[in-house]
């Protein structure tokens, strides 16, 4: 526990021999001498005044004089406190529209998702429905291959006759 | 003594108003569109390899070369009938995304 040792006014006035022992030297003499020594008697009442100033700075000083030391004001708190709520409140506002934009884009997405998965499965079914066509055509092709050979002319011109009559080769024209 | 009660207040009165700043995240589920067109193999259009006239040889009798006609003529109809399917389907890919766009144009217009 560190205590102050009450020292007699008498000894630390200017140029007493007991105040230069606190005072530099050059600060002995003159009006910073006095002062100094003045604080020193009344150091208990220096402190509180400058608790007093400092908390006085704190509460209700604006400008910020000391701000490059890390000691900040209230009202400069506040001030920067009333900059960052606003900005807060837009950031809050573009989040809430960012939100309804990207639900907006992701129900639209899932609409093409749903259309995409529709149209491939339709894209199956029109690949079975080749296959089975093919082998349809295939099995056609090898009945008329191994079907009977005309052995005459006119035979061969009935036989391309008759597949156009009978409907072997018919051209549909209903699409 | 009293002069440390006095010092109490003092020193409290020194004390920032230090609150932590409460960030809110929130994560938002963001879907990524992949256009897809389906398409069929090529191999499924079952282009016929060759053609039954490829076959005709010149001592080929007349009735054989007939056969070979019907048939090709045969393979070219149902290849052409395959082709016009596709492309019918491929119609209805076309028109079906059409429509949705047309939709969601009129739910959302820019």
């Amino acid at each position: 526990m560190i205590s102050l040792r009450k020292i007699p006014k008498a000894k630390l006035g200017p140029g007493s021999k007991a105040g230069s022992r606190f005072i530099p030297l050059g600060l002995v003499a003159g009006p910073v001498g006095g002062i100094l020594s003045a604080l020193l008697s009344n150091w208990k009442l220096a402190i509180f005044v400058l608790l007093g100033a400092f908390i006085f700075y704190q509460n209700y000083v604006s400008f910020e004089l000391l701000k490059p030391f890390g000691w900040r004001t209230l009202p400069g708190i506040e001030q920067e406190l009333a900059v960052v709520k606003e900005q807060i409140q837009a950031c809050e506002e573009g989040r809430t529209l960012l939100k309804q934009e990207i639900e907006v884009t992701n129900q639209q997405i899932e609409k093409w998702v749903a259309l995409s998965e529709k149209l491939q499965d339709n894209q199956a079914q029109l690949s079975t429905a080749l296959v089975d066509l093919k082998k349809k055509s295939t099995t056609e092709l090898e009945i008329i291959l191994q079907g009977p050979i005309p052995q005459t002319c006119e035979g061969a011109v009935k036989l391309l006759r008759d597949a156009v009559t009978n409907g072997e080769l018919i051209w549909k024209t209903d699409g | 003594m009293e002069n440390r009660w006095l010092a109490i207040p003092l020193i409290l009165s020194l004390v920032g108003c230090s609150t932590a700043i409460k960030t809110r995240t929130e994560t938002v589920e963001i879907s990524r569109p992949v256009l897809y067109c389906p398409a069929v193999d090529s191999t499924e259009l079952g282009r016929p390899a060759a053609l039954s006239i490829e076959d005709i040889r010149p001592d080929m009798p007349a009735g054989e070369i007939a056969i070979r006609y019907k048939a090709t003529v045969r393979q070219l109809l149902d290849y052409i009938e395959r082709l016009e399917l596709t492309l019918e389907e491929y119609g209805k890919f076309n028109k079906s995304y059409d429509e949705l766009r047309q939709e969601l144009e009129l739910e959302n217009p820019e």
